[in-house]
């Protein structure tokens, strides 16, 4: 009985013996590389990842700082004014739109609409011009194409025949025709009133003879 | 990278490089998977800036080539992986825990080892047939204790203690087992 309890654990010492002997070689690895060339790799790629992580902080600050441009872009493009506006132009006769994409009619109501800027005319005397500041209205916008730059503005234009008859008129007439129609300059935008037609009522054939 | 910085990394390589390939080893059992490993393992830790001031440096280390290991043999083609497990089952399937069944592996099993005479590759053999929460910890023990394969791990000493003696008892029994089995042919 002793010796087989004795036999027994002989043979589980020799089994554990053997486990511990293999269990060893089973951890030592089979090939290894020499330390030096194994530490040269490792620092190999450790400067190799310093670089690209060099590189991507870089790139990742420039495609930050190009977002923040295209961002800026996009918003100082949305701010700027885009309305028409609206001039006083002396020799324009109604309205005139000078955008290709939308009507003149259109262009008008649209710059009525919102509220757009009013330009005050340069020239005090030919805004006073009842003649030639009717409907003077024009519609711009910045789109068009550019208009050439005039030298004088409002562009001067020969008085119509009308016109001349009218100076010769006052100028040879009396005091008081020049005095009327001075008046009449100073009020050129007052309605014009023009006083009611009396008319007889028809007076039948009895009437008349009576 | 500062020159400075660089001769106290070079120096932290030089002191944990046998060590961190060889956790590496235990768990892949591939030499040129090992290195790589390992090398993951130092550029981790370069990368996380981590390396200075470690109160246990051999500790940590283990604990990063053991991660990056089981990383790499997750990432690993599965027919190794299924090869491993196929091996596990086959020999929990059979009645007395031995690798009956290796169609997928062209080497010797364990019991032609035995009849051989070769005991230590039957061994390596039974040892790879363990199962990988059995094998790790095993294989780890030649160059840890209970306290750091529980800190590289991330599992209970405790925990480490009872898969070893698990480990080492299974294969006890299948030794036991093949040392019947050889002198029944006698």
């Amino acid at each position: 009985m002793r010796d087989d309890e004795g036999m027994e654990r002989e043979r589980e010492d020799r089994i554990d013996a053997l486990i511990g002997v293999a269990l060893r070689s089973y951890a030592e690895p089979d090939e290894m590389p020499e330390q030096r060339v194994a530490v040269a790799r490792v620092m190999d790629r450790v400067r190799e990842a310093d670089v690209l992580r060099h590189r991507l902080w870089i790139g990742g600050w420039a495609a930050t700082a190009c977002f923040a441009v295209a961002v800026v872009g996009v918003m100082w493009t949305m701010r700027s004014p885009r309305t028409p506006e609206i001039a006083w132009t002396p020799n324009a006769p109604g309205v005139v739109s000078h955008s290709s994409s939308v009507s003149g009619a259109k262009a008008h109501d649209r710059s009525s609409r919102d509220s757009a800027r009013l330009k005050s005319c340069p020239d005090t005397k030919a805004c006073t011009d009842k003649s030639r500041v009717q409907g003077a209205l024009v519609a711009r916008t910045k789109e068009p194409e550019k208009l050439p730059k005039l030298e004088v503005f409002p562009t001067p234009r020969p008085l119509s025949v009308e016109e001349q008859a009218l100076v010769g008129f006052v100028r040879h007439g009396p005091p008081a025709v020049q005095r009327a129609v001075f008046e009449d300059q100073q009020h050129w935008d007052d309605p014009i009133i023009v006083a009611g037609l009396r008319d007889q009522p028809l007076q039948t054939g009895s009437q008349k003879n009576q | 990278m500062r020159p400075e910085d660089e001769a106290e990394f070079a120096g932290l390589v030089e002191r944990q490089w046998r060590f961190a390939y060889c956790v590496a080893w235990a768990v892949l059992r591939n030499a040129a998977d090992a290195e790589d490993a390992a090398q993951e393992t130092f550029l981790k830790i370069w990368r996380a800036r981590a390396w200075r001031g470690l109160r246990d440096e051999k500790a940590f280390v283990a604990r990063a080539s053991w991660r990056a290991a089981v990383d790499r043999l997750r990432e690993d083609s599965p027919s190794r992986r299924t090869r491993l497990h196929g091996q596990v089952d086959a020999a929990e399937k059979s009645g007395d825990g031995l690798l009956v069944d290796d169609m997928a592996d062209a080497r010797p099993g364990p019991e032609e080892r035995v009849a051989a005479g070769d005991w230590e590759a039957a061994v390596h053999r039974l040892i790879d047939s363990l199962p990988e929460e059995l094998r790790q910890p095993l294989a780890l023990s030649v160059e840890m204790n209970s306290r750091e394969i529980a800190a590289a791990m991330g599992i209970a000493e405790g925990t480490v203690r009872t898969r070893l003696m698990r480990a080492r008892q299974m294969l006890r029994e299948k030794m036991a087992a093949m040392e019947v089995r050889r002198y029944a042919r006698r």
